[in-house]
């Protein structure tokens, strides 16, 4: 609240950063009868998680070259450039702009619809049967969040000549998918039925079968798949990702999972939030939050010092610009920590990439969910475009992102 | 409509029963005055106005939409062409309204056919929009299908040029692959797709091109069998088109090349019933025209399926043991 000063005043908790994670738990405790104070050093809600116009993207960047640990802080590096569609050969051809002036041209465009875009710094879909799905009904925050259907899920192969194609999630979509052949129709037909039975995996209880790895299992009989098709269950439906290998048990019930979400909203197994899915679930549980008594403040960088007090009376001091705070209790979003170290795994980092464009490539009103597969690594995609508000109508946003460092990943993502 | 459940029935309130039984005794008293006046033949707009309004209660009533019809005739309106015009596209949009009680009317759906043969100047291109609209509700309503292709017909009837005629042909082979695509189980688009088939055929002209369309529904007969090969669809559509061929050789060929693929089917799905009884009457329909090249290993074949048949579709296990013995007689063995 504008104007109050805060002296020193008593929390149970104070929760530092707005994600969609911190927000959640705040709005539990404050549920919980806790006294919160919730504070955001961004203007705006959702922290690293947010969904931002392209002036407050570029804000948000600019001011985190000023940051005091660069480890800590997302590396962001910024292209302009223009795309063409080749209409005959349905080909995206991307070219980076070759001078200042071509950039700042485009930069203008951009800026001129500028309250017309909601640009996710981390995009989210939400699977729509499973535990989160379950947490944000049961929660009621389904009354502030608006989501529309994932229309399509591509698989893009091809090596030096990739190609996008959509992956069959039902009898309709196998019989009309002219790039499997009549042998991988029936392939896949049987594999969609089998997975209905109970355990598929372990038709006669091989253990040696059990662990080994779902990408083999389906190259082996009986379900002999290879190629697209292949790469499609593994990453597109089963989402393999760096990290690990899936075994058999785990692909087979990630594809069940997957056919299992299929059906309750519609046809398709993911939803997207209008608006970005992220900051949406962020504001909406702050906003309950503060219905239960949160108190919030954004725009805040706190000085957090150590504990003071023994037992029972332990207190954090918190200093604010104008104002002071003390609290039994303090979560924090990990950026926030003032000794916070870098994962050395590079498996625990993730790169993003976002390309905005001037075309609506997968049509206009549509979300897709895309997986770029190359030697055996996946590159994950989102297609958003005026259906979720992201952009204005008529153009599009892909987003991509991958584990490993940015350095490692940067080819692969452009 | 198909795949939707039926809503059970609730039991009524007391206030429920006394509207009801007011309801049912305006309606028996509307029903006593319309069936009065046709046995005496009134032929008025009251008349034709009390039709409106009993119809609109109970759809089904067909002698009552006879004596409408008869009501029609009789004015004195339906002599001059606007004014029958007028009426009858007012009729029209009554039934629009009404088919939705019940899309499997065939009273109804015979009332408009009606309409449009009556009609001085139909409006062909409005009913096929309509007709596409109830498919997209419906997509395997005989009715509708049947209608489209008497529309499809008048339509072309009032066309002036071949190439025109053509055109709505190839228009309406592409609507079947449309819906075919969106459920391959409807069998309503396949059997429409026959009847628009020798006209594409005839059109393509040369043998080559000929060869060409049929390539082209026979990749769409193994998609649908590969896809679900224990749908009847695919197998009933190769069967009809098996049996149009007129030449004796091209049909032999067509025998082979079925025997041939159903084998590569089993080979990757051993036990799958439908194709296994396909393949048992694909080489009795050859060993009928050309039984040379059928033989005696052949024949097992067929017995030895059979055979396992009975084993793994018990369900129609007397239908195998049949077939067996009329074969074995048949064949000797």
């Amino acid at each position: 609240m504008p104007g109050d000063l805060l002296e020193n005043e008593e929390f149970d908790v104070v929760v530092l950063g707005t994600g969609p994670i911190e927000a959640l738990v705040a709005s539990e405790l404050a549920d919980q009868g806790r006294r919160v104070l919730h504070i955001e050093r961004s203007p705006h809600y959702g922290g690293h998680y947010a969904s931002l116009t392209p002036s407050a993207l570029l804000d948000w960047a600019s001011s985190l070259s000023t940051a005091r640990d660069r480890r800590l802080v997302p590396r962001v590096e910024l292209y302009c450039g223009d795309a063409a569609i080749a209409a005959e050969e349905s080909r995206l051809q991307l070219e980076k702009a070759e001078d200042a002036e071509q950039a700042r041209m485009a930069l203008a465009g951009l800026l001129e619809n500028d309250r017309s875009y909601a640009l996710e710094l981390a995009p989210r879909l939400v699977r729509c049967r499973g535990k989160a799905i379950d947490t944000l009904v049961g929660a009621g925050v389904g009354e502030y969040l608006q989501f529309r259907g994932v229309d399509g899920n591509y698989i893009i192969t091809g090596g030096s000549q990739p190609v996008a194609r959509r992956v069959p999630e039902s009898k309709e979509d196998v019989f009309a998918a002219s790039w499997l052949s009549l042998i991988e129709k029936r392939k896949l037909m049987r594999l969609l039925g089998a997975l209905d039975t109970a355990s598929s995996t372990d038709d006669d209880g091989d253990d040696s079968k059990r662990d080994a790895s779902f990408a083999s299992v389906l190259a082996a009989r009986p379900y002999a798949l290879e190629g697209p098709i292949l790469d499609a269950l593994v990453y597109g439906v089963a989402r393999q990702g760096r990290n690990r290998v899936l075994t058999a048990a785990e692909g087979f019930d990630a594809v069940r999972r997957y056919v299992g979400a299929m059906g309750r909203y519609g046809r398709m197994a993911y939803l997207g939030a209008l608006h970005g899915g992220c900051s949406e679930v962020a504001q909406a549980f702050c906003r309950l939050c503060a219905v239960s008594g949160g108190t919030y403040i954004l725009d805040e960088r706190p000085v957090l010092s150590s504990p003071a007090g023994e037992g029972s009376a332990r207190r954090f001091d918190i200093q604010l610009r104008n104002g002071s705070a003390r609290a039994r209790s303090v979560v924090m979003d990990p950026t926030y920590a003032p000794e916070a170290t870098v994962s050395a795994d590079p498996a625990a980092t993730v790169s993003r990439a976002l390309c905005v464009l001037d075309a609506a490539p997968f049509g206009d009103d549509s979300t897709a969910l895309l997986t770029y597969v190359a030697d055996g690594r996946a590159v994950s995609l989102l297609y958003m475009t005026h259906a979720t508000m992201a952009v204005p109508s008529g153009q599009s946003v892909v987003y991509a992102w991958t584990e490993g460092r940015l350095d490692d990943e940067r080819t692969l993502l452009k | 409509m198909h795949g939707r459940r039926r809503q059970a029935a609730k039991e009524a309130t007391v206030d429920e029963k006394e509207q009801n039984r007011q309801r049912v005794e305006k309606y028996c008293a509307l029903n006593d005055l319309v069936m009065q006046n046709k046995a005496q033949g009134v032929y008025t707009r009251e008349t034709l106005e009390a039709t409106h309004r009993l119809l609109e209660l109970n759809t089904e009533l067909h002698t009552v939409w006879n004596y409408r019809r008869e009501i029609f005739a009789n004015l004195p309106e339906w002599q001059d062409d606007e004014q029958r015009q007028a009426m009858l596209e007012k009729e029209l949009a009554f039934l629009l309204e009404i088919i939705l009680k019940n899309i499997k009317s065939y009273w109804m759906w015979y009332h408009r056919v009606w309409a449009l043969r009556s009609l001085p100047t139909p409006a062909w291109k409005g009913e096929l929009a309509l007709v596409a609209k109830l498919l997209s509700y419906d997509a395997r309503n005989y009715h509708g299908w049947d209608y489209r292709r008497f529309v499809v017909a008048r339509m072309k009837e009032s066309l002036d040029t071949d190439t025109q005629r053509d055109d709505v042909d190839a228009s309406e082979f592409a609507f079947t692959t449309d819906q075919i695509n969106k459920d391959c189980a409807n069998h309503s688009a396949w059997h429409n797709r026959s009847k628009l088939l020798p006209a594409i055929m005839q059109k393509a002209g040369g043998a080559l091109e000929q060869q060409e369309v049929l390539k082209r529904e026979f990749d769409m007969i193994l998609n649908a069998i590969y896809t679900d090969p224990d749908d009847q669809n695919g197998w009933l559509y190769y069967d009809w088109l098996l049996d149009v061929q007129k030449d004796e050789c091209e049909k032999q060929k067509l025998l082979r090349d079925k025997v041939a693929a159903i084998r590569e089917l089993l080979d990757l799905e051993e036990d799958s019933k439908r194709p296994m009884v396909e393949l048992v009457e694909t080489l009795v329909a050859l060993e009928k025209i050309a039984p040379h090249l059928v033989d005696d290993e052949r024949k097992k074949e067929c017995l030895a399926t059979l055979e396992r048949l009975e084993q793994i579709d018990t369900y129609h296990v007397g239908k195998y043991r049949d077939m067996s013995k009329s074969l074995s007689m048949r064949w000797g063995l």
